[in-house]
């Protein structure tokens, strides 16, 4: 399979969940009970005229597949209509949101990828030895803690005896800390566990044994453990950036951060299917090119892995 | 081994560099950080929930109205004591209740310093009368306004298809009529966004709103009326309870709306602290669908009643604090036309059932049904609800009926109401209005299934209330409350308890006559005062 093969594929692919995704998310949707129209409205009297009014105005009448095809025909035209709830254009009801959860997830990822990663490599050349096991308790503990409790516990510390960060909101990179700290510990945990055993993989194999017999300097047998060890990281990674937005959810939660998480939360419960439907999405656009870039990187690092699956499949 | 250590100390170095940063960026956070303007004392409000957009028209949440009441007015505001009182309208006068006068002031500005026009104002009530542009406030007007006249500059005229005593809450900013300048929303692509603030007369203009985080309003120069000690307000929206006190108790925010009641006594721990306990109009109660077999029968929906220990529910679940229900009507809600005192006398006498399980099986005895099941659902940000569920399920359950519970979002939760396909539910209502009968024009709708939550037919009923909502507020409760003891007679509802609610303040400020109209009434920041 050449390049361009594999990328039209890969695309392909993309596109294919994508479109199921939004089918699966509209249908459950419209199968769910409660009706946008009477949220609106609220828990006041209301006439049968004025919730057709309603349900009019939004297409919510139509059948299914109308509905469904209406919103298809505008996503492929890039509009995504307007929030039941708000009446704002989708772009502009999600955008603040959206950059608020994509800051607290980079700073995340980037808390967990720079501290875990160090610490399973350390462990993994320390096997065995006291400082292996502190760090193998700490990522148990990490990937064991209850997210709500570690905000909690964060927040009465550093922002309530400390004052160090601000107690809720999303006013500033400062606000986004302890919240970025919670989602780190989690995903750190793993990610330390992962690392560790990646590097215990690439110890005890036979090259390190060979290159160590023909006495080759030790930053250079690391520097080949380390490319070794990078591909599993790295994909595992990048699966993790899915589960990160998914937790974002409670930690916005916690700390007040009007997020994707919640905003999506509350959409889903009235039912505001625009909105549902574009962050879904989004989401999956993300989780796709996350995907495809996690694997442009692993090849870049070590092709061998590209090549040797070629040559496997050449063998099959 | 020493490449290994060198990454780990530069990683870590980095991070506490990071870390250090952005602890250094963070300030005081009650006080703003608009550079434009010098340091003003900011008031910070602690709201436990969120907000997607400021328009009440379009979202006719409790906290959207707090905040439309001090931006726009309407033709008339109510007092901190629920009643109304001129607002744009400084006069109006109606001899038959069907055409109404309004003379309107001439001297109200919006926060640019330009006039209010009685154009701008029959604009607002023309968007606010559709339900596609006004979803959330159009009820209030629904088939009610036969035409709009502009008389001169500054008197409008309003004929209505029917006489409607009541018609002067509609035209209110706790009901259905919020003023913004007709050029300014015309041109405005989504109002109560971000993008499309509030624009109004009120005593405040918005200076800035982060869906979902806060919303920052500033005292206007041109309001006619009197102008409060608060200059700015913050309301902060705190989604957890715990963080919500973590805040209040590190001075983060100075006054906190609907405190959860089991945490009161951690509350009044805070130095300085005031908790203030007062009735919020709500009404909390099981609604029984005649029309579901077998609550169509009498007998069931009584043992029902008697099944249900309200006084227990109060003292258990809600810590004392909340007042047994004997209507479907708070008696703070006839403050307008009589001291709360006297209409509680007089909703004591409305026919109720008091718990008694004796009773209960005696009534269920004489139904002739055999035991049933049956489903009741509540909203899951009602917690109370749901164990007062559980208290109804076990005294249930010694009668051979087995009632389950379930727990569902809010949004799902309405969309049951009067929906006809569960014999028994919840009703929780919070009225704005001080119209006395705003929560029986609907619940005592009795004309039949569709116009009442509990579907029920009754022309005795539904005449009593066509009679109620055709003279004044006064002259209609006798009428009101037959209406209430008929229906109370018959079970149609089973009134379980009136709301109470708790709010907090520190020791920066002082807060006066709070009670459940303050947050609806003209200019209610007047109520607040710094200490310092």
């Amino acid at each position: 399979m050449n390049k361009s093969t594999f990328i039209i594929k890969r695309l392909l692919a993309c596109f294919i969940t994508l479109f199921t995704l939004s089918f699966v998310i509209f249908s459950l949707l419209f199968l769910a009970p409660g009706d946008p129209a009477r949220n609106l409205v609220g828990t006041r009297r209301v006439t049968d005229e004025l919730l057709e009014q309603i349900r009019a105005q939004h297409h919510l009448d139509e059948p299914f597949l109308a509905q469904y095809s209406r919103w298809l025909r505008g996503a492929v035209n890039f509009d995504f209509g307007r929030s039941i709830r708000t009446n704002m254009d989708i772009i502009d009801h999600v955008a603040p949101h959206a950059g608020v959860t994509f800051q607290l997830v980079g700073i995340s990822l980037v808390f967990s990828i720079c501290l875990a990663v160090p610490l399973g490599i350390f462990a993994a050349k320390n096997k065995g030895k006291k400082i292996d096991r502190v760090i193998n308790i700490m990522a148990l503990v990490g990937s064991s803690a209850p997210g709500f409790a570690v905000g909690l516990i964060l927040l009465y510390f550093f922002a309530f005896r400390l004052r160090l960060f601000p107690m809720y909101g999303a006013s500033g990179i400062d606000s986004l800390i302890l919240p970025a700290i919670t989602l780190s510990i989690s995903m750190g945990a793993f990610i330390v566990k992962l690392t560790r055993q990646a590097m215990l993989n690439e110890i005890s194999s036979d090259y390190t044994v060979f290159m160590r017999a023909r006495a080759v300097l030790p930053h250079k047998i690391l520097d080949a453990q380390l490319k070794n060890a990078s591909s599993p990281i790295l994909t595992s990674t990048g699966l993790l950036l899915a589960g990160l937005f998914g937790s974002t959810v409670l930690v916005e939660t916690i700390f007040s951060i009007p997020g994707l998480g919640s905003l999506l939360t509350s959409a889903v419960t009235f039912r505001d299917v625009p909105v549902v439907q574009f962050i879904a999405l989004a989401l999956a656009v993300i989780i796709c090119l996350a995907s495809a870039f996690t694997d442009i990187i692993v090849y870049l690092l070590n092709p061998n892995v590209h090549q040797s699956s070629k040559s496997k499949q050449g063998g099959l | 081994m020493k490449n290994i250590n060198a990454i780990i100390s530069i990683t870590l170095g980095l991070m506490l560099l990071f870390l250090l940063t952005a602890c250094g960026s963070n300030d005081n956070i009650s006080v703003s950080d608009d550079a434009s303007t010098t340091a003003v004392h900011e008031l910070v409000i602690g709201i436990p929930g969120t907000m997607s957009t400021l328009d009440v028209a379009q979202e006719a949440g409790i906290v959207n109205y707090y905040i439309a009441t001090l931006v726009n007015e309407g033709l008339v505001a109510i007092s901190n004591d629920g009643r109304p009182i001129p607002a744009l309208a400084s006069s109006w006068a109606t001899d038959d209740y069907t055409a109404w006068l309004f003379n309107i002031r001439e001297d109200a500005r919006f926060s640019d310093g330009s006039y209010v026009t009685i154009e701008d104002i029959v604009w607002s009530i023309e968007r606010a009368m559709n339900p596609e542009l006004s979803p959330g406030v159009a009820i209030h007007f629904l088939d009610m306004i036969r035409s709009i006249n502009i008389v001169d500059d500054n008197t409008l005229q309003i004929i209505l298809n029917d006489a409607n005593p009541n018609f002067i809450w509609a035209v209110s900013n706790v009901a259905g009529l919020f003023v913004t300048q007709r050029a300014w929303g015309e041109a405005a692509t989504s109002i109560g966004s971000p993008g499309d603030m509030l624009f109004g007369s009120g005593p405040y203009r918005v200076i800035s709103f982060n869906p979902g985080s806060n919303v920052t309003l500033e005292a206007q120069d041109y309001y006619w009326g009197q102008s409060a000690d608060v200059q700015r307000v913050r309301f902060d929206f705190i989604t957890d309870d715990a963080a919500r006190f973590l805040a209040f108790a590190g001075g983060s925010i100075d006054f906190a709306l609907n405190i959860p009641v089991e945490q009161a006594q951690q509350w009044r721990g805070v130095d300085g602290t005031t908790v203030h306990f007062f009735s919020d109009r709500s009404y909390y109660g099981l609604t029984i669908d005649s029309t579901v077999q077998p609550f169509d029968n009498h007998h069931v929906r009584k043992a029902v009643a008697y099944a249900l220990n309200a006084q227990g529910i109060i003292d258990s679940i809600l810590d004392g604090n909340g007042q047994v229900a004997t209507a479907i009507t708070p008696p703070e809600q006839f403050a307008s036309v009589m001291d709360v005192s006297t209409a509680r006398s007089l909703l004591s006498q409305v026919t109720h059932y008091s718990f008694n399980m004796d009773r209960a099986r005696e009534e269920f005895a004489l139904s002739g049904v055999a035991p049933f099941e049956a489903a009741i659902s509540f909203p899951s940000n009602f917690p109370n609800v749901g164990r007062a569920s559980l208290v109804l399920a076990d005294a249930l359950s010694e009668l051979g009926i087995t009632l389950n519970v379930r727990e569902m979002p809010l949004e799902q939760w309405l969309g049951e109401i009067g929906s006809g396909e569960y014999g028994i539910s919840w009703m929780i209502y919070f009225a704005t209005t001080a119209n006395p009968a705003e929560i029986a024009s609907w619940l005592l709708d009795g004309t039949g299934p569709g116009y009442n939550p509990a579907n029920f037919t009754n022309e005795e009923i539904a005449g009593l209330m066509r009679g109620v909502l055709s003279v004044s507020a006064e002259e209609g409760i006798e009428d009101l409350i037959r209406a209430h003891d008929i229906a109370g007679e018959l079970a149609y509802y089973i009134p379980v308890w009136w709301g109470e609610s708790a709010v907090a303040w520190s020791g920066a400020i002082n807060v006066s006559n709070f009670n459940s109209f303050t947050m609806l009434s003209e200019n209610w920041l007047r109520n607040f005062r710094f200490n310092n």
